[in-house]
């Protein structure tokens, strides 16, 4: 596992030049270029407090910032899956023709997905001082969210681009599944929503800890509790760790059954 | 110094007989309790065994099926084998697809760093190889712009250029130097040279054997996953051609040649018209015997048996011996030496001879034609498909090279 790693990271350029290459190619030629990385997750909120908040009438105070910070992670995890599960099998040619440690066509998704998934938190900055929310010292703890649902993003990325060389049903089994997890995750409704003693079951849902965990910082302005992140960290590293073992051993056919 | 170790290699593939039932059948498999079958398997290698030294250019061929390309994939990490070990020692670079992962949108130059990376080069190395690169190419107008825009043959001597310049300790070459217009071609050829010397390792396979005899220090004959042969390249090429013909013999005999005919009417070793048919070479000894051994400074002849279906007007029968590793020692014909030859129909044979054989004790190949008077229209043409060999004599004493000269030493003192 070791000299995996040390594998890929010679091939650190290699990872840099996809990530760039993939930033390059999605917005050249457009105007508003890094905007719609921007504009995406806006508009996303807008529809979604019109929708539940003024047509559904749910009560959350601070509706738009409770959903952005559920959403975002959210949109991290799904478009990063969505995009990263062909990204051996759309890749083909280049895996039947060249050698280079495959585990980084996945992770070059991811670090796309990141950066886009860093940069939409800019949003955050003037949304946070229009609420009149003022961000204390408790966000610094976000970067450990995000290092840890980036680490749970990999494991799955990496879990689900493999199996995808050698089951072709995968990517439509992941797109079903990933609009389920959305209604199960409380992203749009609060956990409270749910009577007291299902709660704990909600939990059992990997996701909903990391949802809570960026509500306790963005929304409450105070540290995760320990619970939580707990789970968070856990889940986090048991989801590489998963991934990278049956990455590792389905890749060693990539080449014949693509 | 070993670069490559191959011990004991087996790679088997498997042969899906349907692809999109690949899910149902693992589930139905996981319900059943018992496997349904899905496909079936073949082997691509068997026990390969091969050591390549460093600094040494070593040949693959054999063909299409045989393995070659598979195990040339094997070293590259691409394919993993079934059974047996695989160690490299240095940097591998693999020049199989040209071009893979260039990105139509992006530029020339934007390419050629993604592209050098892929093969693992670091930032660096690619900011001290790009002008190189690109001036190998010949596209240093083009660079900045996006190779959508680029002809499929400039898409390919960039991706060439990025791939040889890399500089790796070893380089795997899999069919991919006849690119590019000749002039582009001799670069590469050239190029590879430049690597021998360097004391790269290369691995080469090909199915063009005038490179691979050029360019190899040892070739590999792989048949239906196996190694047949190893050894120098006009050992391995000459057996190929014998495998071709649907011979493994190497002791062709006359006999078999004829049968042979029909089946080798398209190898690469033999080609013409026909209208006069070589039927089958013998040679003698100094008694007339037929032998494939011959001694060193007696009588050799060569009998060349023909057959003509018409009547052929002034043919020129021509002979050739090579070394066995593949120098051209001699070439002479009927016209040059002013044998004439007015015209030839139905069965004979024309006879070389040679008073006393010059050629030193070992293995020979030799070559027979017949052409028309202008040398150009090739009647019957079989190049390097006999062998004989040439025992040592016990009255010439030479030791070394390829010929003995019938010579004396003097000395004068002053």
């Amino acid at each position: 596992m070791v000299k995996r790693i040390k594998g890929i990271w010679e091939f650190k350029y290699l990872i840099y030049n996809l990530v760039q290459r993939d930033l390059k190619v999605k917005y050249k030629g457009s105007t508003l270029g890094f905007l719609w990385s921007l504009l995406n997750p806006l508009l996303m909120i807008v529809v979604y407090t019109v929708a539940f908040k003024y047509v559904m009438k749910i009560q959350v105070p601070n509706f738009p910032i409770f959903l952005f910070s559920a959403l975002l992670p959210w949109n991290f995890l799904s478009s990063t899956l969505s995009m990263g599960v062909t990204s051996i099998t759309e890749n083909g040619n280049l895996v039947k023709k060249v050698y280079f440690p495959r585990e980084v066509l996945p992770l070059s998704i991811v670090l796309v997905n990141l950066f886009h998934f860093c940069l939409s938190f800019l949003v955050l900055i003037p949304a946070l001082l229009f609420f009149k929310i003022t961000p204390g010292f408790s966000f610094l703890f976000l970067a450990v969210i995000v290092f840890f649902q980036t680490l749970f993003v990999l494991g799955l990325t990496l879990l689900a681009s493999a199996l995808d060389v050698y089951y072709k049903d995968v990517k439509h089994f992941l797109e079903v599944m990933l609009n389920l997890w959305f209604w199960l995750t409380p992203i749009i409704w609060p956990l409270n929503l749910v009577p007291g003693k299902f709660q704990d079951y909600v939990y059992l849902n990997p996701f909903t800890a990391f949802v809570q965990a960026y509500r306790d910082i963005i929304l409450h302005n105070q540290f995760p509790n320990p619970f939580i992140l707990t789970i968070v960290v856990v889940t986090g590293i048991l989801a590489l760790l998963l991934g990278a073992l049956v990455f590792q051993k389905k890749q060693r056919r990539f080449a014949e059954e693509i | 110094m070993i670069a490559i170790e191959i011990k004991n290699i087996s790679k088997k593939f498997k042969v899906y007989h349907n692809r999109e039932s690949h899910l149902k059948y693992a589930i139905l498999n996981i319900l059943k309790g018992k496997k349904a079958r899905l496909s079936s398997e073949f082997w691509a290698l068997k026990d390969i065994n091969i050591e390549i030294e460093k600094g040494k250019t070593a040949g693959f061929i054999g063909r299409n099926g045989s393995g070659k390309s598979t195990i040339l994939k094997l070293m590259s990490q691409i394919l993993y084998p079934d059974r047996g070990t695989i160690e490299t020692h240095g940097k591998i670079s693999t020049l199989i697809e040209l071009g893979a992962g260039f990105h139509p949108e992006l530029t020339g130059r934007e390419n050629v760093y993604i592209n050098a990376s892929i093969l693992g080069l670091s930032r660096t190395e690619v900011n001290r190889k790009f002008k190189e690169i690109v001036h190998f190419s010949g596209l240093e107008s083009f660079i900045d712009n996006p190779v959508k825009t680029y002809s499929s043959g400039m898409y390919v001597r960039l991706g060439f250029s990025v791939a040889i310049n890399i500089d790796p300790d070893i380089l795997l070459v899999d069919e991919v130097l006849a690119v590019g217009d000749e002039s582009f071609q001799k670069k590469c050829i050239k190029k590879i040279h430049e690597l021998k010397k360097a004391e790269k390792t290369i691995v080469f396979v090909s199915h063009d054997l005038d490179s691979v005899e050029e360019l190899c220090d040892e070739v590999f004959l792989l048949h239906n996953g196996r190694l047949i042969k190893q050894g120098k390249p006009i050992e391995a090429i000459s057996e190929y051609h014998r495998l071709l013909m649907g011979s493994s013999d190497l002791q062709v005999r006359e006999e078999e040649t004829i049968q042979d005919t029909a089946m080798i009417s398209n190898g690469k070793n033999r080609w013409g018209s026909k209208e006069v048919e070589i039927t089958g070479v013998v040679f003698l000894d100094r008694n007339g015997n037929e032998t494939d051994f011959i001694t060193t400074g007696e009588a050799f002849r060569v009998r060349i048996n023909y057959e003509a279906y018409s009547k052929i007007e002034q043919p020129v029968f021509g002979i050739a011996i090579y070394s066995d590793t593949g120098i051209h020692i001699t070439g002479p014909n009927t016209k040059k030496e002013g044998f004439v030859i007015e015209s030839l129909e139905g069965k004979g044979f024309v006879q070389y001879e040679v008073d006393s054989l010059p050629l030193m004790p070992g293995t020979y190949l030799f070559s027979a034609a017949i052409y028309d008077l202008s040398g150009r229209y090739p009647y019957d043409h079989w190049e390097q498909y006999w062998k004989f060999n040439v025992q040592e004599s016990k009255t010439v004493t030479h030791r070394y090279g390829l010929i003995s000269m019938p010579s004396k030493w003097s000395i004068e003192k002053k």
